[in-house]
């Protein structure tokens, strides 16, 4: 039972009585307001997410990735620029990668298949930790693949239970075994993902011994990374460099609320809202100018009206925003933003379903809300001023 | 109506707190531990190529690229057409 | 107890659309009387009361009521004097149709500072008075226009004024509530009440209770 000093309060009785009494009134642009603050706070999460996983995964990522461009086309690298790249001085952590996007042409689908060199002690302790209690001499001892999720459902609904063939350059088929599924909480960066032994992944691209894909190193003095992109050039004509930095930039611009598509969404509901808003409340405004007229007649002052308006349009601007929050905080983080996560995640290949951790940008959501608090608060407030500085005999009319 | 208004109110409370406390409770560090081991292994640390992460900003199509993946021609060019598959 | 000097009311006044409602209105009425506006539609007595009230501000001379100048009243002193002086009865009652009775017999106290079980102790004491105590917990929308009227009544009693106004009262009642209410008149009278009443209406003409009648015709006051 709330305190007696509140329960005696008369004003803050009156103000209960008319929000419950008139939720009609207010029940239109509540339902409004949430589903508009449910879009947009869900967008925010979403992206917030998205955002927060994909920066994460950058701290392991090296500095550098080389390939080689021929006509402004990226083709394999030779494994000789990395004796070169070693020599420089300042980088360090030089390997080599093979990967590369096996398409299916029949769905149009891609895998990206990555080929890992096992017999390498840190490779094969790696993939004792990604995957628990596996035996890597079976693993190495037939054709066999780590397939991700995406893979899996594919593969499945295509009838490719226990194993698939690739088709080679050369013409040939290369069966290869599925081994085991990569964890889904890693679908985020493994959902179209294979990870098979070096060889089977050269003998599917067609790679011979002397080429990887790209080559990747890390330079710690991050103020010599202008100077070894110059030696870089320098030593090979046609090398491509891509920057840790710039990858960074792209993730941050990823569904960055300032531009493109999220302005013009942010736009939309807010000139949605207003228009409902002004519409709703000229529906309501011969009877709250009645009220306001009965008010000022029996001794309300200007004060009080205004007083009991803003105190009116606060709850309601308040309860539907958090229901708004929360609507959208369950919506994504505990039900996995059913539809929604498809348009953020863009369907472009295979299925996706990645499991949103919950990140929380409370200076954004701050915004959400006095952009959405003033204009409402001065939709309520202003025609509410304009008629209770009317006589009060004519306000009744 | 106060009890009323102070019932519903704590009402809207209990439910912040609950997301307050899913959101401070949340084991975010599974997810990330199983990225970074997968990272560890494949060095590649872009996301899958069914997360259309690329996103023109409108109007402006400027580094079309796509620095995750740079063998994946930038659509608005001519060789994206010419090139070998 | 109500002075009235030189009042007049111009509606649109420097347009071409301007209009006299009063025009050298003079009166005066004293403690305890019950003065009677008559007049038919348009004869300005609606526009007095409201004057009165200080639901309007004259465009000339000077209204004091109780010693105290209230033509001239910035808004929170208005509001104050109907809050805390006075109680005005309207026509079409003006009531909120969404509260119950006893939530709109509340509605001037709001502000008083009052806590809200004394608040509701004088509401009761005031419907009682009006008659109307039966129906506090009753929504409005679901009363007659008697009914209605004799809660409108208790609202302009509930903080004890000494000026009681009433326009047009019993337009919109039947003969029997009419009586009621003037039943409810009387007994207000005989506590000491000031009342003045802005009324077409010939059942108010020969009441005993009644000080005086004032005729209005045209916005001046027919002698």
């Amino acid at each position: 039972m709330p305190n007696s000093k509140f329960s005696n309060n008369a004003f803050l009785h009156f103000l209960t009585l008319l929000l419950f009494k008139q939720k009609g009134k207010h029940i239109g642009a509540i339902l409004i307001s949430v589903i508009i603050i449910f879009l947009l706070s869900s967008v925010l999460f979403i992206s917030a997410s998205l955002q927060h996983t994909l920066l994460g995964t950058l701290e392991k990522q090296a500095d550098f990735t080389v390939s080689r461009v021929e006509a402004g086309r990226a083709v394999n690298t030779p494994l000789s620029w990395l004796d070169k790249i070693v020599e420089i001085n300042g980088v360090s952590r030089v390997t080599s990668r093979i990967y590369g996007r096996y398409y299916f042409a029949p769905r149009e689908k891609s895998f990206l298949i990555v080929g890992i060199d096992f017999f390498d002690e840190q490779n094969s302790k790696a993939l004792q930790k990604l995957s628990q209690g596996i035996n890597l001499k079976r693993f190495l001892s037939t054709p066999n693949m780590l397939i991700g999720k995406g893979v899996q459902a594919f593969l499945n609904a295509h009838y490719y239970k226990k194993s698939f063939s690739f088709k080679t350059p050369q013409g040939s088929f290369k069966k290869v075994n599925i081994y085991r599924t990569l964890p889904s909480q890693s679908d985020l960066i493994a959902n179209d993902m294979i990870i098979m032994p070096i060889d089977l992944a050269r003998e599917i691209f067609g790679l011979g011994e002397a080429d990887a894909t790209d080559i990747t190193f890390n330079v710690p003095n991050g103020a010599e990374w202008d100077n070894i992109i110059a030696k870089l050039h320098l030593l090979f004509y046609d090398v491509r460099v891509v920057e840790k930095r710039e990858v960074r930039k792209a993730y941050e611009n990823l569904y960055n609320y300032k531009g493109g598509l999220f302005l013009i969404l942010y736009l939309i509901a807010m000139v949605t809202f207003m228009l409902i808003l002004y519409q709703r409340y000229s529906m309501v405004y011969s009877t709250e100018r009645k009220e306001i007229g009965i008010l000022r007649a029996v001794g309300w002052s200007i004060k009080d009206i205004l007083k009991l308006k803003l105190y009116e349009t606060i709850i309601v601007v308040f309860v539907s925003f958090v229901f708004g929050v929360i609507l959208a905080y369950l919506y994504v983080f505990v039900w996995g933003a059913p539809v929604l996560n498809q348009i953020f995640l863009g369907g472009a290949n295979l299925s996706n379903h990645v499991v949103f951790v919950p990140v929380i940008h409370f200076g954004l959501l701050g915004s959400i809300f006095l952009f959405y608090a003033v204009p409402f608060l001065a939709a309520v407030l202003i025609p509410a001023w304009k008629i209770a500085v009317t006589p009060p005999k004519e306000a009744m009319l | 109506m106060v009890k009323e208004f102070f019932m519903f109110g704590l009402f809207v409370l209990l439910m912040a707190v609950g997301i307050v406390s899913h959101y401070m409770t949340y084991n975010a560090t599974e997810q990330a531990s199983e990225i970074s081991r997968i990272v560890s292994l494949t060095k590649l640390a872009s996301p899958s190529l069914s997360v259309a992460f690329y996103e023109p900003r409108i109007f402006l199509l400027e580094h079309a690229a796509n620095p995750a993946y740079p063998q994946m021609q930038p659509i608005n060019k001519m060789d994206f057409v010419y090139a070998k598959q | 107890m109500v002075v009235l000097e030189n009042i007049s009311k111009i509606y649109n006044e420097g347009t071409p659309q301007a209009f006299e409602a009063l025009s050298a209105i003079d009166m005066r009425v004293d403690r305890g009387e019950c003065v009677i506006l008559s007049g038919v539609s348009g004869s300005g007595k609606s526009t007095l009361l409201a004057l009165i009230a200080a639901l309007d501000k004259p465009s000339n001379g000077k209204i004091v009521v109780k010693g105290e100048l209230i033509s001239k009243l910035p808004d929170l002193h208005a509001s104050e004097y109907r809050a805390k002086r006075i109680g005005v009865v309207f026509q079409h009652f003006n009531l909120l149709e969404d509260l119950s009775v006893e939530e709109n017999v509340i509605v001037p106290l709001i502000h008083s500072g009052l806590p809200l079980p004394t608040i509701q102790e004088m509401a009761a004491k005031s419907m009682q008075r009006a008659a109307i105590g039966h129906k506090a917990a009753q929504s409005v929308k679901e009363l007659s226009g008697g009914e209605k009227q004799r809660c409108a009544i208790a609202r302009a009693l509930v903080h004890e004024p000494e000026l009681i106004l009433c326009d047009e009262p019993t337009a919109n009642l039947d003969k029997a509530n009419s009586l009621k209410f003037i039943e409810i008149l009387e007994m207000l009278h005989t506590l000491g009440k000031t009342i003045i009443v802005a009324t077409h209406d010939p059942l108010f003409e020969k009441l005993s209770f009644v000080s005086r009648v004032i005729h209005m015709e045209d916005g001046v006051i027919k002698t």
